[in-house]
């Protein structure tokens, strides 16, 4: 097996992708092809399993790293959209859980908006926080699981927390209030 | 020397190289060697990796060329690069007159 093909073969095992695959094949190929021009009979680039090991792992680490952070962006921006749908609401007055289609579904909606959300703050604020300290070119593998189990656990609760808030609004779409207050969310968008 | 003992300043001695103006991967091990009079004789495939990473700082940029019917990714320091070459190259300075101190 060529120098080549043991680098794309680990590339590949260890999930990097085409696109970075085929530039960095076609790099060290033009780097062999200048050895040869020179008569170098070994190459010198070194152990090719050990050189797709190192650029995997810290393609790994930026990419968990930028995930983490911008997880955190895009649960803050869903946070600000609740915070002011929740103040809008609370200016035209609470319909009241009793109020809606069916008391159970809001309350479950409430309890999920609520629980969801502090999970998504807390568990968000954690990776990106870890993501922002552990600036090191390459992560150990235990360092990236964690960052990126925290990252999927918060974009889980976000996700829990907009369904609920949409659980929310189909309970009380026969409140003319709540409409209203919908209308106008619509329209100001 | 040991590619161990350059671990964390691989990135300042490449933008170094690249002070000098663009060039490919293999030129810039090329100039690694030279400069150092063969001193620094680390697995030149570590380079890549190193090269990728600085790209994706912002401390270098590379385009794509065709030379003698294959492809070829020359680099660049970008001006971003050439400020983190000065900081390191203080550090640098600040940390080997600190060694000297202690082990004059």
């Amino acid at each position: 097996m060529s120098w080549i093909a043991e680098f794309e073969d680990e590339l590949r095992r260890r999930g990097v992708r085409a696109a970075t695959r085929e530039r960095l094949a076609a790099e060290f190929t033009d780097h062999i092809a200048c050895e040869k021009e020179v008569r170098i009979e070994l190459t010198r680039l070194g152990a090719a399993r050990e050189i797709a090991g190192q650029y995997a792992e810290e393609l790994a680490s930026h990419e968990t790293r930028h995930a983490a952070l911008g997880a955190f962006a895009a649960l803050a921006l869903a946070a600000i959209g609740l915070v002011v749908s929740q103040a809008a609401l609370g200016r035209i007055g609470y319909p009241g859980f009793s109020h809606g289609a069916s008391t159970p579904l809001a309350l479950i909606a409430i309890a999920a908006m609520v629980i969801g959300a502090q999970v998504a703050l807390v568990t968000g604020t954690l990776a990106a926080w870890r993501a922002l300290h552990r600036r090191e070119p390459s992560l150990p593998a235990a360092e990236i699981a964690l960052i990126q189990r925290r990252t999927k656990i918060a974009l889980a609760a976000g996700l829990t927390t907009t369904a609920a808030m949409l659980l929310y609004v189909v309970d009380f779409t026969s409140v003319p209030r709540t409409v209203s207050w919908l209308t106008v969310r619509m329209v100001r968008k | 020397m040991r590619a161990e003992a350059l671990k964390g300043h691989l990135d300042g001695l490449i933008l170094a190289t690249l002070k000098g103006g663009p060039a490919h991967g293999y030129a810039i091990a090329q100039a690694l060697r030279a400069r150092s009079d063969g001193a620094f004789d680390l697995p030149e495939g570590t380079l890549y990796p190193a090269l990728h990473r600085l790209e994706r700082a912002g401390l270098v940029s590379s385009v794509w060329s065709t030379e003698a019917g294959r492809r070829r990714r020359t680099y660049s320091l970008t001006r971003a690069g050439g400020g983190a070459l000065d900081e390191r190259r203080s550090e640098w300075r600040l940390l080997s007159s600190a060694i000297e101190s202690v082990l004059a």
